[in-house]
């Protein structure tokens, strides 16, 4: 009998969630921006959102522990100012994968936004200001392409490593993911619980797929 | 009663319209990219003019200099949008309760709903969905939906041009009946002509982001103020000559040696002219009765097109026996055509009846 360890999966659930939550938060408004916008910079910014997609997510990992480590210059605002230090946290997990779902969240749902026809909320907004139009048109006919996009954030979000180790690192039972404790148990020779957790990793993401195919059948 | 003046300038396009328009339903008719679209969105709000001013029955909705600019949803303004736009995932009713205004009691909104679907003769189809639909029925949900706010004005943008030629005709017939019980003003956008005069009592013409002439649709047709105003409508046969004024309006036209007499006001001063005639207004003669009509001319057929119900003849003064070169575009019904037996390089009399000789003002 092996003992299969569930904390790595249920603070992958958690920190995919909440990176999920994050991204979409985050992303929404941004892919609105980028479909809808015509402003100076949006190329520029089209790029920013896109930069954690290309880099290795080591080097990304890097540059946001320079960032957010305590001398880092955004760690040491927080430390000073708020009291909180996140580094080699379970919330420096959140937020590597919140930076690593978002240009995928990003390029989905803004894919979702250019598919609706303008003159649909130009028709609205004869009748309704713009923020009505806004949750009463837009998203409803964009919600399947953020809904894709959540999915493929939590994938990425499931899966990620590279920024993780960086931020995070892999403090058993504090901030060791999934991933992590998989590539762990790898390195200590421990074949059956690497199998068991990547079996269970396996079928949390298809529970997660076939409960959303579920959800998404619609009429129009 | 919708009165604009408005400038904006975009890439390789300068819209710079005027209107005055009263109730009943105006034409806006022009080609492609002639600004009439553009000029629809400005009146609803959607896009804003550079400077200007829109005042829908006086009331101030756009003027740039006061730095007014009302919401699209507070102008009072009902648009049917070309494919029309309709809310794909709500139903008939929902997408007609969505033009409502914010605030309705729900029962009174159930009412209004209820009286437009039974209006539109849709009452069996208020669950359905606009996929679910005709495209007539959903021309009917767009009309419904942009009406049963009560809007002022009404502006409907090439309805007709998603639907099939075939049931145009009659889908043209049953939008003219359900707006005769509607009281305001409706600009109509359309690029077929024949379209603005079976539904409009007025049309303006409008190109390069200019209206060229308004007025009602019989003028418009018969007197073309300039040359781009007889090339919208059609008037082909636009001539150039020499005129002087003989009376009290009435000119004598030279023209390839001929003298021709024109009746009817005239815009254009003495001297070089552009005059026109439309091509079904030129009148054949039989070779017994010359003697009794007026601007005679002779001349051969020199290419034909036979459309059914009619012929369109090109005719050449000179005949050179190039069927590209030719003098007049004469148009005739297919019985006369037959009863005179007509033919390519059969000689002609034509007459040109000098009150539809019409002269043309310069362009500006």
């Amino acid at each position: 009998m092996i003992q299969i360890p569930l904390a790595p999966l249920l603070l992958s659930m958690k920190v995919a969630g909440l990176a999920t939550v994050a991204a979409l938060v985050l992303g929404t408004p941004i892919a609105w921006l980028l479909a809808r916008g015509r402003f100076p910079g949006r190329a520029v910014l089209e790029s920013i959102v896109m930069i954690p997609l290309i880099l290795p997510p080591t080097v990304t990992g890097y540059y946001l522990l320079l960032l957010i480590g305590r001398q880092g210059l955004l760690g040491r605002l927080m430390g000073q100012w708020l009291n909180i230090g996140i580094i080699f946290t379970w919330k420096a997990a959140v937020l590597a994968s919140t930076i690593a779902a978002l240009p995928l969240f990003i390029k989905a749902t803004q894919g979702a936004f250019e598919g609706i026809d303008r003159r649909i909320e130009d028709a609205g907004r004869t009748f309704k200001p713009v923020l009505i139009v806004l949750c009463t048109i837009t998203l409803p006919l964009a919600w399947r392409g953020i809904l894709a996009g959540s999915i493929l954030a939590f994938a990425r979000a499931m899966g990620e490593f590279g920024i993780t180790l960086m931020i995070a690192g892999s403090i058993p039972g504090r901030t060791q993911t999934l991933a992590l404790a998989i590539y762990d148990a790898v390195q200590a020779n421990q074949p059956q619980e690497a199998n068991a957790m990547s079996i269970l990793a396996t079928a949390a993401v298809l529970l997660i797929l076939a409960l959303v195919g579920r959800m998404t059948k619609v009429r129009y | 009663m919708l009165d604009l003046a408005l400038d904006r300038r975009l890439p390789g396009f300068h819209l710079r319209t005027q209107l005055v328009i009263g109730d009943g339903i105006t034409a806006l008719y022009g080609p492609s990219g002639s600004g009439k679209s553009l000029t629809l969105l400005a009146i609803a709000g959607l896009i804003r003019p550079t400077s200007g001013t829109i005042r829908i029955n006086g009331r101030t909705v756009f003027d740039a200099n006061a730095g007014i600019d009302l919401a699209p949803h507070l102008r009072r303004v009902g648009l049917v949008f070309q494919e029309y736009a309709l809310f794909p995932h709500k139903t008939v009713s929902g997408n007609l309760s969505f033009g409502l205004p914010r605030g309705t009691p729900k029962s009174k909104a159930a009412d209004r709903v209820n009286e437009t679907l039974h209006l539109l003769r849709l009452d069996s189809f208020a669950q359905h969905y606009p996929y679910q639909l005709s495209g007539g029925q959903r021309q009917r949900v767009a009309l419904g939906r942009a009406l049963i706010g009560r809007p002022e004005i009404l502006l409907l943008d090439e309805p007709f041009s998603a639907l099939d030629p075939a049931v145009r005709e009659t889908l043209r017939q049953e939008l003219l009946q359900m707006l005769a019980d509607y009281k305001g003003t409706i600009l109509l956008v359309t690029h077929d002509l024949q379209e603005a005069y079976l539904m409009a009592s007025t049309i303006a013409i409008i190109d390069g982001g200019k209206v060229l002439q308004m007025g009602t649709r019989e003028e418009v047709l018969h007197q073309p103020r300039t040359r781009r105003v007889a090339e919208h409508t059609s008037a082909k046969n636009i001539l150039r000559g020499v005129a002087c004024h003989d009376s009290d309006d009435t000119w004598d036209i030279v023209w390839r040696g001929h003298h021709l007499r024109a009746d009817g006001p005239a815009p254009a001063a003495a001297g070089e002219v552009e005059f026109c005639i439309r091509p079904e207004d030129v009148r054949l003669v039989w070779p017994d009765r010359v003697e009794r009509r007026v601007n005679l001319l002779r001349g051969r057929i020199v290419h034909e097109l036979g459309r059914g119900l009619d012929y369109v003849l090109f005719v050449s003064l000179t005949d050179g026996g190039d069927p590209g070169k030719y003098d007049l575009e004469i148009q005739v019904r297919s019985r006369l055509y037959d009863l005179m037996t007509l033919c390519v390089g059969k000689e002609v009399w034509l007459s040109l009846p000098p009150d539809h000789l019409h002269l043309l003002a310069p362009d500006e």
